[in-house]
């Protein structure tokens, strides 16, 4: 355990930059997937022909079913030659990591929102709320306790695919870990280091997301 | 009294392959308290909500005449026809006195507090209205959902199945109260499988079975019923 302390410490401007990357291909992949996931399914749930539905259920299945790796790889490699774009390992990996999100919590959000228990705002409106109480008092708390738990497995999965940017040349943790790996060769030590890295960052996520489900998600099972 | 009546004008209404009304033309005075009874399956809640304008007919019309006013579906006529449903559909996010405080709330009630205050010290709910509907028996659940309905002033009350999980108690503290806002110009329609809330509280009883609603006139003793009189043993 020192000997991996020392190691970071010595390296730690390196390592400090590649976590850099890791946060920052997490942060821009989980608020803009999050964000264009939500509009999605907003929009998918609005649409009264369910066209959108069906292309967004159509494109999470097959991004479900394609490793996240072979996704990245077309979007860095053929997807650019096609388009005669030329675009950075991190940009393509920001892409291909906001997309995956995206559909993914769509898919969450459109999941739930078909569950959606309606005799809840059937009583909502017997009892004379206006259609903005409940939006806002019913509907809205009630999806979002149901989706919370989802969301942050979701996330987590997503911070674990930030690793894949590195087979693009991202330097991101694990391409920083591989590097110094080479210089030094201590895998033990250095691989050692990362876990650690990915415990400090995995952890705080899941400690964040303990506090968001005693914050959202009660126990309402009956009695 | 102000007439109030639903008038129903050849109401088909099917499930699937099962039907519940089959062409039924029937005016249902609602003043005082009035009975729906029948068998199991009959289709008494979906009459109830049918009533309550949150389902059409698949053929024919219900509409609410009140006075000189008159609802049909899609007139959206809630509060002031509102429905306690048997499952009650507490809002499980929100504590008992949040789910009867929030409508009151949203319509503006005047003197809020203490309309609430009195709604919880009626219903003896004192010492569990800050729990959360899963945490209360059946019964408080009950007289929660009640309280709730009672705090938004409605014109007509629908309640399906109220005396569920209610204790002999609570069953007379919530007959009394209905029938002292039946006195005062409310129209209670119950759902009930109660013979003793029919017969002691009801002015009037609709019998739907066999896919037919049948109005019998106020005052009509059980025992001229075909259905109670064959529970009891009378020809």
């Amino acid at each position: 355990m020192s000997d991996a302390l020392a190691v970071l410490w010595e390296y730690r401007a390196t390592f400090a930059s590649g976590f850099g990357v890791t946060i920052s291909l997490l942060g821009v992949a989980m608020v803009i997937g999050t964000i264009l996931g939500a509009l999605l399914a907003m929009m998918a749930r609005w649409e009264p022909l369910g066209l959108l539905r069906d292309l967004l259920n159509g494109l999470a299945f097959v991004s479900t079913a394609i490793p996240a790796l072979v996704i990245l790889f077309w979007v860095h490699y053929p997807a650019q030659a096609l388009l005669d774009v030329r675009l950075s390992g991190f940009f393509s990996a920001t892409i291909t990591l906001v997309g995956l999100n995206a559909l993914a919590v769509c898919r969450i959000i459109l999941d739930q929102a078909e569950s959606f228990p309606k005799q809840f705002l059937i009583a909502a409106r017997v009892s004379g709320l206006r259609r903005s109480t409940i939006l806002r008092r019913i509907y809205a708390p009630i999806l979002l306790r149901a989706i919370v738990p989802r969301w942050i497995d979701q996330q987590v999965f997503i911070l674990h695919c930030t690793l894949l940017a590195s087979f693009i040349s991202v330097e991101e943790i694990f391409r920083v870990a591989q590097r110094v790996n080479a210089t030094v060769y201590e895998p033990v030590t250095i691989y050692t280091a990362m876990g650690l890295l990915y415990l400090a960052l995995g952890g705080s996520a899941l400690r964040a997301s303990a506090l968001l489900r005693r914050r959202f998600v009660r126990d309402w099972s009956e009695r | 009294m102000t007439a109030r009546r639903y008038i129903i004008s050849g109401a088909v209404k099917r499930y699937g392959d099962v039907t519940i009304l089959n062409g039924i033309d029937a005016t249902i005075s609602v003043e005082g308290i009035t009975a729906i009874v029948g068998p199991s399956g009959a289709g008494k809640s979906t009459l109830l909500r049918m009533m309550a304008f949150l389902e059409g007919c698949d053929a024919g019309s219900i509409l609410l005449e009140d006075g000189s006013v008159q609802y049909r579906v899609g007139d959206a006529p809630w509060p002031a026809v509102t429905c306690v449903f048997q499952k009650q559909f507490l809002w499980p996010h929100l504590t008992l006195r949040q789910n009867i405080d929030l409508p009151m709330r949203d319509i503006g009630t005047v003197d809020r507090g203490n309309r609430l205050s009195a709604l919880i010290s009626e219903f003896g709910m004192d010492s569990f209205v800050d729990r959360y509907p899963n945490q209360v028996s059946g019964g408080q659940a009950q007289r929660a959902a009640l309280a709730r309905a009672l705090g938004v002033d409605p014109s007509v009350l629908l309640l399906d199945e109220i005396h569920t999980g209610l204790d002999f108690e609570n069953q007379e503290l919530v007959n009394n109260r209905l029938r002292t806002l039946a006195d005062s110009g409310v129209s209670i329609v119950v759902v009930s499988h109660s013979l003793n809330f029919v017969e002691s509280f009801a002015d009037r009883i609709v019998l739907i079975k066999d896919v037919q609603v049948n109005v019998y006139p106020d005052g009509t003793p059980l025992t001229k019923i075909p259905y109670f009189g064959k529970m009891r043993g009378v020809e």
